[in-house]
């Protein structure tokens, strides 16, 4: 592992300069210097620097951070749990929606649009509550299919989680046919946006996903012996099912806290950690934390980009990921000097 | 050496894929710097026991014990400290370097949250060097020769039950288990990887028990041979005592002569007979 401290502390520095960037970019922009002073006095309740108008306050405060930190913990943990189930699965295609999580919170959130019901709990409204629970309970589901005694093959995992996937779309399809009237809703949602309304919504989404994180943490040395195969891992001293039940859980985990506030957003928890990989190499310790800041970083920047092109309406945050992600991709693939063999 | 403690032993071990019965009855000793291949014909359980005494596999009967404890009570770590196992064949997805690979050797010294210590490189550096992969740590595993890649799994393997710094090797006595580690290798590179396997039994005193299915390479690089048939152990001892023209023939079910080998000691050589006449006749022609 090459320079962990050097690497991290310059995504960190990065981070913080795309925050500022994309909280002072926006139909009116705003002073970065204004920014960092507001968010001073927010926290401390020191006034430094100003004056500032009371509606460049409310702006950004009350509507572009909030904004900003959920593109952030959002594509930091996609990103993160992009990186556990490739290495779990030891598949590079594998992504978090992998597993039917996908699935589970697409079905999940159509059926919360279709309900009568508005109201939610701690301060949600249902959909997300419904994306959060689907997600989760679809991994569960697959675990539960794919488990012969005490063991889930991987191959099964992958089979069971294609099937469960399949079986939700499906049912999502025929609910959406038999109402259309809620058609568009639904087609909205599944191509993702940051809806972070407030402060509220991060309180529960961010401890979520952060725990998320920490956990993932603590598991990279066991991911890495998993990318030698289970039957390794075994002899390196890795307890297999056990971990992987961990593995899976925290993964499920972070994209269902994740697509609670942002909808299906694609192509991050794909893309982010074969770029971070194809820099800094394939070590998890290290592509771990690299990889949470720099989806962190990718999804902050997409999503200015998503509501700065068409403005004052906005494009779909999935459609501009897999605009700037795939090419930029490519382009790397193409020039890294770090051979991509498996 | 002088202590002879038991380091792996198995008592009744049974073990089955779902109906089947694989492996039946084995009992068998690996002492302190014994040199042991592992032969029988194939879905003769070879590679089934080596992950039983490595704890991949869980025996359905009998025990593996530990220098004197049941495995089943040790912690997996404690286990993979003591017990390192070099599969026929590892593949890696992504694009790791050998030194990463022989890194991950240290996993089960690994602590939470914090980096490699002193003792993880020094057991690293020194894998590498007596490997002899020195020249290889920057290229990727996945481009490897066969022989470049075997000799860096031992690598890692080697980092895998390295003792401490300074600490002599009985005092941290460790297996290495290797399964079929010359297949798919050219003679050259046979050769080189036994020679390595035997130098590191010989000069540190490691434990090896190797699956082999060429009974010539087994019988030239190895003191001791298990002969496995059909799940159960048919014949331990010397390459002398084990190797016999009437023990092969009823085993592997093919005609062969036993002779000396013309320069080593104590070295049965097998040499297949043909069954067909078209292959007689072309060996009296030539």
């Amino acid at each position: 592992m090459r320079k962990p401290f050097i690497t991290l502390s310059a995504l960190g520095i990065l981070l913080a300069a795309t925050v500022l960037l994309a909280t002072s970019l926006g139909t009116v922009s705003i002073p970065m210097g204004h920014i960092a002073s507001i968010v001073v006095k927010h926290i401390t309740g020191v006034n430094i620097g100003g004056p500032w108008s009371d509606t460049q306050e409310t702006i950004v405060w009350q509507l572009r951070l909030p904004r900003v930190a959920g593109a952030g913990i959002v594509g930091a943990a996609l990103a993160a749990a992009g990186v556990l189930f490739q290495g779990l699965l030891r598949n590079p295609i594998a992504d978090p929606y992998l597993l039917g999580t996908s699935g589970g919170a697409a079905l999940a959130a159509t059926i919360a649009l279709l309900l009568p019901v508005t109201s939610g709990a701690f301060g949600f409204t249902l959909v997300p509550i419904a994306a959060f629970v689907g997600a989760l309970g679809a991994v569960l589901l697959v675990y539960q299919i794919a488990r012969v005694g005490s063991r889930a093959p991987i191959t099964t995992l992958l089979l069971a989680g294609f099937a469960a996937s399949s079986l939700m779309a499906a049912a999502m399809s025929f609910l959406m046919l038999t109402n259309q009237n809620t058609l568009q809703r639904v087609v909205l949602w599944t191509m993702g946006g940051i809806s972070a309304s407030g402060w509220d919504t991060l309180k529960v989404i961010g401890p979520l996903i952060l725990a998320g994180l920490l956990c993932a943490l603590t598991m990279t040395t066991d991911l890495n012996a998993f990318l030698l195969g289970e039957d390794q891992a075994a002899a390196l001293g890795i307890s297999v099912e056990g971990r992987k039940f961990m593995l899976l859980a925290t993964g499920a985990l972070l994209t269902g806290a994740a697509v609670a506030i942002s909808g299906l957003v694609g192509f991050v928890g794909l893309i982010v950690p074969h770029i971070v990989r194809l820099l800094i190499g394939p070590d998890n310790r290290l592509l771990l934390p690299a990889s949470a800041l720099s989806g962190a970083i990718f999804l902050i920047l997409a999503d200015l980009i998503a509501r700065m092109v068409l403005s004052p309406s906005e494009v779909p945050l999935g459609v501009v990921t897999a605009f700037v992600g795939a090419p930029f991709f490519i382009y790397l693939l193409r020039r890294t000097k770090r051979e991509y063999t498996f | 050496m002088s202590d002879k403690r038991e380091l792996l032993k198995t008592e009744g071990l049974r073990f089955a894929y779902s109906s089947a019965t694989v492996l039946d009855e084995i009992n068998l000793t690996l002492l302190p710097g014994d040199l042991v291949a592992l032969l029988g014909p194939n879905g003769s359980g070879k590679t089934t026991l080596l992950k039983l005494l490595c704890g991949i596999l869980t025996p359905r009967a009998g025990r593996v014990m530990w220098d004197g404890s049941d495995m089943a009570n040790l912690r997996r770590r404690e286990v993979a400290q003591r017990i390192a196992f070099v599969p026929q064949e590892l593949t890696v997805p992504f694009a790791f370097t050998v030194s990463e690979i022989i890194s991950l050797g240290r996993t089960p010294y690994a602590r939470m949250l914090l980096g490699e210590t002193k003792q993880d490189r020094a057991a690293v550096e020194r894998a590498t060097d007596l490997t002899g992969t020195r020249d290889l740590v920057d290229r990727y595993f996945g481009d490897l020769s066969g022989g470049e890649r075997q000799r860096a799994v031992i690598a890692m393997a080697l980092a895998q039950v390295a003792p401490g710094s300074g600490q002599p090797a009985h005092e941290h006595p460790a297996v290495l288990l290797l399964d079929e580690p010359t297949v798919h290798l050219d003679i050259n590179h046979q050769i080189e990887v036994l020679e390595l396997i035997h130098s590191l039994n010989r000069s540190y005193g490691l434990s090896v028990l190797a699956t082999m299915h060429d009974l010539n390479l087994a019988s030239m690089y190895f003191d001791r041979i298990i002969l496995l048939n059909a799940g159960s152990i048919v014949a331990q001892g010397t390459p002398v005592q084990v190797l016999s023209r009437e023990r092969i023939e009823s085993v592997y079910g093919t005609d062969v002569v036993v002779e000396g080998h013309p320069t080593c000691r104590n070295t049965p050589q097998v040499i297949l007979l043909p069954t067909n006449g078209n292959g007689r006749e072309k060996a009296i022609s030539s």
